[in-house]
């Protein structure tokens, strides 16, 4: 499943620590701290999970422009300037769409799936098979954080 | 008024104005301790702690429970009032369990604002630790408690539910040839409320179910769903309380057996079975006279996947609906939400966890 999602499950371990667990350190005013430490550390980590692609790609397009600019300078050493063409004329491959529209994505491919399996009610059709075999590599793929991750008692 | 379950006075207050049904002898209450307890995901468990006046004027020590729904929704996708509905019926009858005292949805008095039920506390405890001991000197005891367990699904099994009211409460399977069917299309109605998600997993998996449902169910029966070793309240060796009715159905008994908890041991000493599936089902034949597959057991146990999808699924939806949701909604949304599409991919012989040869 795609949802929860890193955002709600940051929402949701902040105010645990927020409201459930901070008034419970009682006068352990260290413990009382690192909750606040903790909560506050989150909220930025979930604004870099949100932010931080776009803003490095925004960044290095910036700085790649301004770098590019450079060789037609006077009084830029040629070690430098080997140096700049090297950092600039190698991007990295723009790989994937953003996570929001992977998610729309897969919801409306999953949703045809459904479709088509409840189309077709012979279990041994080529299609549901190959939906099967499918479905198994989904959960492979999702193994590391949806099961590896977790270790020791929960609750 | 401040409305607030964490509140003694207010509970106090609360108490005091529901007494009548505290008992008819019941002169006054001062309710001195409230704490929540941590056992329980679903839905959230109060105890309260007070003296009661009694009609021979003395005070006596009583503990109630006070069971509502979290701030944000419960789990399970029952109503806390269907909950409150199946003890209210079964109070009074064969089968033990804590007598519900009110229901309570009067604004002003619902805690929070939110509605609650309390029951009386029954003296007991849930834990047996010797159940899951593989020791030889414990195989009687073990087989004491199964045996004793057995009995209360026995009794479960042969309620005059429709005498009691159960069908206004669940779906009736037509026939008990249709239970399987009933189950599968009353839980796909129930996630079809809330489904933001589509699971082409589940689809399969609904799929194959229906092609295996067993058709030779004997006889619809009140189901108590979860049940076994953690469920129900102890006391000198015998079952004083059945707690946890989230997940009763009407319909197949094979339908408990699937979710008994440790509480059928197999053990096998010197070559020979001792205890196990087969001999359970025998034991509970012969106090209620009901056939029951070790097949039909499999199915239910393969179905039990779709219900723990199924309550996943709710806790997902109560969690994207909501900024914040309580932590443990979002964990069994997550962790245990894959587990449950696991255990729908192990229906469907699906083992994507199997390690590749090397």
């Amino acid at each position: 499943m795609i949802h929860p999602g890193v955002d709600e499950i940051l929402a949701s371990v902040i105010d645990a620590v927020e409201n459930d667990i901070a008034p419970a350190a009682g006068g352990d005013e260290y413990a009382a701290s690192l909750c606040r430490t903790v909560a506050q550390m989150l909220r930025s980590v979930r604004v870099r999970v949100r932010d931080e692609t776009a803003s490095l790609a925004e960044d290095n397009a910036e700085l790649r422009a301004l770098l590019a600019g450079l060789p037609r300078r006077p009084g830029v050493p040629d070690e430098v300037l080997r140096e700049v063409a090297a950092a600039v004329g190698r991007r990295p491959e723009p790989r994937y769409p953003a996570l929001a529209e992977l998610q729309e994505d897969a919801v409306r491919l999953r949703s045809a799936l459904v479709s088509v399996i409840d189309a077709l009610p012979d279990a041994a059709d080529p299609v549901r098979v190959a939906a099967r075999d499918y479905l198994g590599r989904q959960l492979v793929r999702e193994r590391a954080w949806q099961r590896d991750a977790f270790t020791g008692p929960r609750r | 008024m401040t409305a607030r379950l964490e509140d003694a006075d207010f509970v106090g207050r609360w108490f005091r104005h529901r007494m009548t049904r505290l008992g008819p002898e019941v002169a006054d209450v001062r309710m001195h301790d409230v704490r929540r307890l941590s056992r329980g995901v679903s839905r959230q468990t109060w105890s309260v702690i007070g003296s009661v006046l009694g009609g021979d004027g003395r005070w006596s020590e009583r503990e109630y429970i006070v069971r509502r729904d979290h701030e944000g929704g419960s789990i399970i996708p029952t109503s806390l009032r269907t909950e409150y509905e199946v003890y209210r019926r079964l109070n009074g009858s064969a089968v033990p369990t804590a007598d519900v005292l009110w229901y309570e949805d009067e604004p002003g008095w619902a805690p929070d604002g939110r509605e609650a039920y309390v029951r009386a506390k029954v003296p007991g405890d849930w834990l047996l630790p010797f159940i899951a001991d593989d020791d030889p000197e414990l195989d009687e005891a073990r087989v004491a408690a199964s045996k004793e367990h057995l009995d209360k699904l026995a009794l479960v099994h042969t309620l005059d539910w429709e005498a009691l009211g159960f069908g206004e409460v669940f779906a009736v399977p037509p026939s008990p040839a249709e239970c399987a069917e009933t189950l599968i299309g009353s839980v796909l109605s129930r996630l079809a409320e809330f489904q933001f998600e589509p699971s082409p997993l589940l689809a399969e998996c609904v799929a194959w179910l229906r092609d295996a449902a067993p058709r030779d169910c004997p006889r619809v029966t009140l189901c108590k769903g979860t049940n076994g070793h953690g469920e129900e309240v102890w006391s000198d060796g015998r079952i004083v309380a059945m707690s946890d009715w989230e997940l009763a159905v009407l319909g197949d008994p094979a339908y408990d057996f699937a979710q008994v908890q440790e509480m059928i041991p197999e053990i096998h000493r010197n070559g020979r079975r001792v205890w196990g599936l087969p001999e359970a089902l025998a034991y509970h034949r012969e106090r209620t006279g009901i056939e029951i597959t070790v097949r039909r057991v499999e199915f239910y146990r393969r179905f039990y996947g779709v219900l723990q999808f199924l309550y996943c699924h709710h806790a997902a939806a109560l969690v994207h609906r909501k900024e914040a949701a309580p932590l443990r909604f979002v964990w069994t949304a997550a962790e245990v939400g894959y587990h449950s599409r696991l255990r729908l991919a192990g229906v469907l012989g699906i083992d994507p966890l199997q390690e590749a040869p090397a």
